[in-house]
């Protein structure tokens, strides 16, 4: 979405947290792959997956 | 313990509102319920009571209630991504999922359109059971592989956790909470919300995607401090 289709909010929130988490636009579902494959390795490592 | 029950003191018998938790979700979004659960488990460590309400954000209303192809043809479609890639993320997403307890079962995922899947949230909501409804749909599409497109496949998955089949084939036929998924659509563009999921926790603070269980408790417990501030 670029910045001319961008709706404007009108109702203010204090953003918080991590902006590289996974979260998913219209048909896409995104994830910073270094982080992700980070989590996915404290995993493995942690003996969990 | 934070905002549960009753605290007691010699003078005073103070109780604790609930933290109102506002969460922008749909079904077939695999951060979603990575996000559910790493807020459950916030709630748990935390011990600070919620009130959570869902609320419906369609990430793809263009999708066909038949679309005939798989989450990974369909994502490989619609971005033109190489299928070997989209393969490449979905297995990063499943992977997550499956450190929580969550197996995602992409072989045979329906892809399908979620508008009545929204609409029978709203329904359950209507009878206070949207909680429930919300885990029952999730695990039915990723987990059972049930298709929450069709009218008659929703009024099983309903009647499955104890609902009224023939109410709930009447009220998504009848499109009864169409307008309560476009309201909620309505809220999600005003607060400028992009993706999901998304929570509004205390109405004040914007927590986008599934973030790690311990910035959701750290929002909660701020939210509390604020309070007794």
């Amino acid at each position: 979405m670029d910045a001319a289709t961008k709706p404007t909010p009108t109702f203010a929130l204090q953003q918080v947290g991590d902006p590289n988490v996974g979260v998913c636009e219209g048909d896409a579902c995104l994830v910073d792959d270094h982080r992700s494959q980070a989590l996915v390795n404290r995993q493995i490592d942690e003996g969990l997956v | 313990m934070h905002g549960v029950g009753v605290t007691v003191n010699e003078t005073a018998v103070v109780v604790n509102e609930p933290v109102k938790v506002d969460i922008w979700s749909d079904v077939q979004c695999p951060w979603c319920y990575i996000g559910k659960r790493r807020f459950e488990a916030a709630i748990e460590s935390s011990g600070i009571a919620v009130d959570i309400e869902y609320h419906s954000f369609e990430l793809a209303p263009d999708t066909p209630v038949e679309y005939e192809g798989t989450p990974t043809q369909f994502l490989s479609e619609r971005k033109e991504l190489a299928m070997p890639q989209v393969e490449e993320m979905l297995t990063r997403v499943t992977d997550i999922a499956t450190s929580l307890g969550l197996d995602y079962d992409y072989e045979h995922i329906h892809q399908t359109n979620t508008v009545k899947a929204h609409e029978l949230l709203h329904y359950a909501k209507a009878h206070g059971r949207q909680l429930e409804m919300k885990e029952r749909l999730l695990d039915a599409y990723f987990v059972k592989t049930e298709h929450v497109g069709r009218i008659e496949d929703l009024a099983d998955i309903a009647a499955s956790i104890g609902f009224d089949r023939d109410e709930v084939v009447s009220a998504l036929e009848s499109s009864e909470y169409l307008p309560a998924v476009k309201a909620d659509m309505e809220v999600a563009m005003q607060y400028g919300i992009q993706g999901v999921p998304f929570f509004v926790i205390d109405n004040k603070y914007g927590v986008s995607g599934a973030q790690e269980s311990e910035t959701f408790a750290n929002v909660l417990t701020q939210v509390l401090t604020e309070r007794d501030a």
